[in-house]
């Protein structure tokens, strides 16, 4: 179901942190890539429960789509699925990043000026 | 392979696509592997469940979260709405739980009755025999049978698998050691107990009543006469007949069975009796049949009359024909000389239909309420419709709210059906159980009712209010008023219609009620004793024991006879007026009385004179009969005439005729009855006491009593409480209407309430400015009420004419009837009116008296 909130560019912390990390890791995104990412830019472990039921609602909305990847035939193993922004998840992403910098936008080292 | 993995490719098939499913195993399978290097089989399994497991959840929660946070959305504004409007909340609330109470318990009243005797496994073949005779023209069907009936019929019949005889002795003395009580006995066939289950808890069913002498008892029983020692082999003496061995103990039987016993004996025991072998002879004596499998009944009816004319001789074979009588009818059915607890099927109809037209007023009050305080939330609903909701979303959150009240409700009235039932349980003289958690009809039924009330009360607002449009709605333009007018008035009529009808009915059993039990009984009843003497020696000794009765100064009369006037008319014979040929042949009420009988009684004669030691013929010559006897007789003056007794062919003379009095309750007519002086059947001993001291001239005929009869227990009974009895279900009747029509008051009255203060509320400022431009309070009072009454106007007139016919269809079946006055009609009119009136002051006089510049100003 898409979201036909009003005006609201901005998106869910979960979802924005995910999609990040599939944007950040361009070709290489699979299933175990991304929870490292998400691990190394938030420092903690996420469960792979949220990490997947995102990724799966992600591919419901059309942000992210999957392709299956055969593996290179010295490595064993099953084909791996990978993960790419779409070109609506990339606006989205956009548009969300737009919205955020105009809410954090200026905002100095808040630890330091406590 | 780590556990469960074998079903995650089948769950997760179902949760999301393939490719997701995928890299969803990868990933489970990559960690399980590393796991397996690191920690070992045990802990690396344990870390894939718990992987397994979150992941499945979350894809879950996925599936579900829009709902879920949808309900939550709902569930908030159901609560907030519920404790903003608390008073609106409070009348929905009262509303529905109110008829839900009276649908559960009327529910439970029918299951109950509907129940009877369907605890036996061969229940739809069981029938008993009735024995159809030509009485006045008319066939009537009466339930004693004829004691050979039973063997002649299995004899005979292939359809008829067995049969079994029931002979039911009343007021028996039954003794063991000390203990003596009356009780009443049944004589049974030993296939009693095959055709029927009555569980036993000792003793074997098969050869529990095989022996001549041997007696089952119920465990009641068993603690009343030998307290906790085994009842097995034990001795019961039963008068005249001897001593009985305990050779069986049963369940006591269960309140929804047609047959209520705690004894049952080998009718064989009776096979001395002279009807023993006579087809012509009944009294309690009863038969029942196991018709064989797939056999009709009516089929088996078309051999009766053939079966009847090889066994009755030729005499009798105009007289009588048999019927069957299925199980299931037994209960509900109203046959002459029944031994059956039987109900009306009034319980059944009528009752439900009025349970549901209160939940019905109920569910409109909801309605009304919701939809006439639309403009109240139509602020919200426009700003749903505006931030994106959908209407049937908001459909589905109206839904949400009447189902969310419903549930309320019901908690509130399954708790106060809990708390009320015994008290019910006791005046119906049922064992009904309430228990959702053990009976599982009983939750899928509460669970059906909540969301047919639920929805039925959410379904008019949920349509009327999703409909608004936001632009109209936020710009607060007027929506409501208009159409939906009429069925706000339609509704409010109805319920003040049935109100009323209720209420109507209620007065007229109580009038009737009061009619009866205030009604000349032709004698004056009070301060006569009565003292049942069958089953006691002072039966061989009457005159001793009348005379010493009397030397009590407080004793001012004493008579022994065959029956009072408050045990029914117990004694039918024919009588042959002189002279006149077979078909003169009047059918009376005897009475076997002596000399003091009129005396004790205080009855009174119209013409000649009572029976008198003076004149020694009196004593076999000599007849009193009552006028109704008198008019039936062909001479316009009786004194003086005779007439023969049918059987025994003695005829007497007719020295007097009394005035008529009551025999029976007031449901049964006068009968002609003649009143013979006989000691042959000295059954009651009646004195006429002193008012002073009861308790003492009691004590006293209580000693007398033991000197003359130390082993019989003493029992008493007061002629005019007697009368009081026969009444019993009238006054059921009357106390449960009276509930009704106080419930279904309430809940007209709760409308009412609700509407007025609505309609208050509305008219603030229109109040504001009235007072300003000089109306006075009553002056408002009137201007806010008038509508309301007017409508409940109307309802009288609808209601009247229906409660008239009713009721004059119900009082019908009485022979002695009060007429129903204009008082009636007209004082529930105005009870109605009262109450709504006062209903409606209440908020109003508040408005009323209001600052006008605070109305003003109210937004």
């Amino acid at each position: 179901m898409e979201d036909k909130r009003v005006a609201m560019n901005i998106i869910p912390r979960n979802t924005e942190t995910v999609l990040l990390a599939v944007w950040k890791l361009k070709d290489g995104a699979y299933g175990l890539a991304i929870i490292d990412q998400v691990e190394k830019d938030t420092g903690l472990k996420w469960l792979p429960g949220t990490i997947y039921g995102t990724l799966a609602r992600l591919k419901k909305n059309g942000w992210v789509q999957t392709t299956k990847i055969e593996q290179p035939p010295n490595q064993v193993g099953r084909p791996r699925i990978y993960y790419k922004l779409t070109s609506a998840g990339m606006k989205k992403l956009i548009a969300a990043q737009e919205a955020v910098r105009g809410v954090w936008g200026g905002i100095p080292n808040l630890e330091k000026s406590r | 392979m780590p556990p469960f993995a074998r079903f995650m490719p089948w769950l997760l098939r179902r949760l999301a696509d393939d490719e997701i499913r995928i890299s969803i195993l990868e990933y489970l399978e990559g960690e399980y592997a590393n796991d397996l290097e690191r920690k070992g089989p045990f802990f690396g399994g344990l870390r894939y469940v718990f992987r397994a497991i979150q992941i499945l959840f979350s894809l879950l929660a996925e599936t579900f979260t829009w709902r879920l946070s949808m309900i939550r959305n709902y569930l908030k504004t159901f609560l907030r709405s519920g404790r903003r409007q608390k008073i609106y909340s409070f009348v929905n609330v009262a509303g529905l739980s109110m008829g839900m109470i009276c649908c559960l318990v009327i529910a439970l009243i029918v299951r109950d009755e509907i129940s009877f005797d369907r605890f036996h496994p061969r229940f739809d073949r069981i029938y008993r025999v009735l024995t159809e005779t030509q009485g006045a023209g008319r066939p009537s069907l009466g339930a004693p049978t004829a004691l050979p009936l039973a063997p002649a019929l299995k004899a005979d019949l292939a359809e008829i698998e067995k049969t079994a005889r029931i002979s039911d002795q009343t007021s028996c003395l039954v003794e063991a050691g000390a203990k003596s009580f009356y009780e009443d006995l049944l004589f049974v066939d030993p296939e009693f107990l095959e055709i029927f289950s009555f569980p036993l808890l000792a003793g074997d069913v098969r050869s529990a009543l095989a022996q001549p002498s041997s007696i089952m008892i119920t465990g009641r029983m068993a603690k009343k006469y030998f307290g906790r020692e085994n009842p097995l082999g034990q001795i019961l003496t039963i008068q005249n007949r001897g001593d009985f061995r305990v050779t069986g103990v049963l369940r006591d039987i269960p309140r929804n069975s047609h047959l209520r016993f705690d004894f049952l004996a080998p009718i064989s025991t009776l096979s001395d009796l002279p009807r023993w072998t006579a087809w012509s002879q009944f009294s309690n004596d009863y038969t029942y049949a196991l018709l064989s499998e797939g056999t009709e009944a009516e089929a088996l009816e078309a051999k009766f009359p053939a079966f009847l004319k090889k066994y009755l001789p030729e005499d009798l074979r105009g007289d009588y024909g048999l019927k069957l009588q299925p199980l299931e009818e037994i209960h509900f059915s109203s046959i002459r000389h029944d031994i059956a607890v039987t109900s009306d099927k009034k319980y059944i109809y009528i009752y439900p239909a009025i349970g549901l037209f209160i939940l019905l007023i109920a569910c409109v009050n909801f309605m009304n309420l919701s939809t006439a305080r639309s403009s109240r939330r139509a602020r919200e609903i426009g700003l749903r419709k505006v931030v994106g909701a959908r209407r049937s979303q908001l459909i589905q959150q109206f839904f949400a709210e009447s189902i969310g009240l419903a549930v309320v409700s019901l908690l509130l009235a399954g708790g106060l059906v809990k708390l009320v039932l015994p008290r019910i349980n006791q005046f119906l003289r049922k064992d009904m159980a309430f228990d959702p958690f053990a009976d599982g009809g009983l939750a899928a039924g509460l669970l059906a009712l909540t969301l047919v009330v639920g929805l039925i009360s959410g379904s008019y607002p949920a349509l009327v209010l999703s409909s608004f449009q936001p632009a109209a709605v936020l710009k607060k333009q007027s929506i409501v008023r208009g159409r939906r007018h009429s069925f706000l008035t339609m509704s409010v009529i109805c319920q003040f219609a049935v109100s009323i009808l209720l209420i109507i009915c209620t007065m007229t059993v109580f009038r009737q009620l009061n009619f009866m039990k205030n009604r000349d009984l032709g004698f004056p009843a009070d301060q006569i004793v009565a003292l049942p003497l069958s089953g006691s020696p002072i039966v061989n000794n009457t005159e001793t024991f009348r005379r010493e009765i009397l030397q009590n100064p407080a004793v001012v009369s004493a008579s022994i006879s065959s029956g009072t006037p408050a045990s029914g008319y117990g004694i039918t014979m024919d009588f042959l007026p002189e002279g006149r040929d077979e078909s003169s042949k009047i059918s009376m009420a005897v009475i076997f009385a002596d000399f003091d009988f009129l005396a004790t009684y205080g009855l009174t004669l119209v013409a000649g004179r009572d029976f008198s030691l003076a004149f020694a013929t009196d004593k076999t010559q000599a007849v009193l009969i009552n006028e109704t006897a008198a008019k039936k007789l062909p001479w316009d003056s009786p004194l003086g005439k005779r007439f023969t007794d049918g059987e025994a062919g003695e005829s007497r003379e007719i020295i007097g005729v009394v005035k008529d009095f009551h025999y029976d309750s007031m449901r049964s007519r006068i009968e002609p009855t003649a009143i013979a002086i006989s000691s042959s059947l000295p059954r009651f001993l009646s004195a006429k006491i002193r008012p002073e001291n009861v308790a003492q001239t009691l004590a006293f005929l209580e000693t007398t009593w033991k000197n003359h009869a130390p082993r019989n227990p003493f029992s008493y009974f007061f002629i005019n409480e007697e009368f009081d009895n026969w009444y019993r279900s009238e006054r059921r009747l009357g106390t449960i209407f009276s509930v009704f029509a106080g419930l279904a008051v309430f809940i007209s009255c709760l409308g009412i309430f609700g509407l007025a203060a609505f309609s208050v509320e509305q008219r603030t400022k229109e109040i504001g400015v009235r007072k300003i431009l000089g109306a006075s309070t009553p002056g408002i009072l009137r201007l806010l009420s008038g509508e309301f009454l007017g409508w409940i106007a109307i309802a009288n007139l609808i209601a009247w004419p229906v409660a008239y016919l009713a009721m004059k269809k119900w009082l019908m079946g009485f022979p002695y009837r009060t007429p129903m006055g204009y008082g009636m009609f007209v004082l529930a009119g105005l009870t109605a009116l009262g109450l709504a009136w006062a209903t409606i002051s209440a908020q109003s006089f508040k408005a009323a008296t209001a600052n006008p510049a605070d109305s003003l100003r109210y937004e």
